[in-house]
């Protein structure tokens, strides 16, 4: 299943939803793709500001110029591994039916349970990252 | 990164649908509109997106 098996995946989510501890260097393996963006433009990775910043503000650049993995993705597969601000409009069960620019998309709400319908939200793949402001 | 593999659906049946997982059929969650034959990607025990033809050509081929 893509480059992790589901055990690995599973333990991935169980840490990140219930907060539990996982090595750096085994995030750096599962995440190398991001992880060598990152280090192109900062020198200190592990840094949460670093991270985010990274991803809000480099992120979408790095998927649009093509680089690396993303050379001969797909529309589709760009639209999914950018970071997007998006608008709740519809909770069923832990997920979002949230839209943004490029249209409607259903994401997991695991990290940010508390958001309402009509609060905005980054969203990657699958999930709703972080709150976002309306702006 | 994405961390989901293009899988089929075989049935759907309202908000449920079967998938094949390479043989073995689960039960999910469909909780937008899908189709038999549509390919989709499933977290969690729910279909989270449907891929089109080159997206899923694509993580068959490169993993995500």
């Amino acid at each position: 299943m893509g480059e992790i098996d589901e055990s690995t995946f599973e333990k991935l989510r169980d840490c990140a939803v219930n907060l539990k501890p996982i090595s750096r260097e085994e995030l750096e393996k599962i995440f190398h793709r991001a992880f060598e963006k990152i280090k192109k433009y900062y020198d200190d990775p592990w840094k949460i500001e670093i991270i985010s910043d990274y991803f809000k503000n480099k992120h979408n650049g790095e998927i649009d110029r093509g680089e690396g993995y993303y050379h001969d993705a797909p529309i589709m597969i760009r639209k999914l591994s950018k970071v997007h601000k998006a608008r709740i409009l519809d909770k069923k069960l832990n997920t979002f039916l949230v839209e943004y620019p490029e249209g409607n998309r259903r994401v997991f709400n695991d990290f940010v349970p508390e958001a309402k319908i009509g609060d905005h939200v980054f969203i990657h793949f699958g999930y709703a990252v972080e709150m976002a402001s309306e702006k | 990164m994405c961390l989901a593999y293009p899988i089929k659906v075989v049935e759907v049946n309202k908000d449920e649908a079967i998938v094949d997982y390479g043989g073995e059929f689960r039960k999910v969650m469909a909780l937008d509109n899908v189709s038999p034959g549509d390919f989709v990607l499933v977290q969690n025990g729910i279909i989270i997106e449907v891929v089109n033809k080159e997206a899923k050509e694509f993580l068959k081929e490169h993993g995500c």
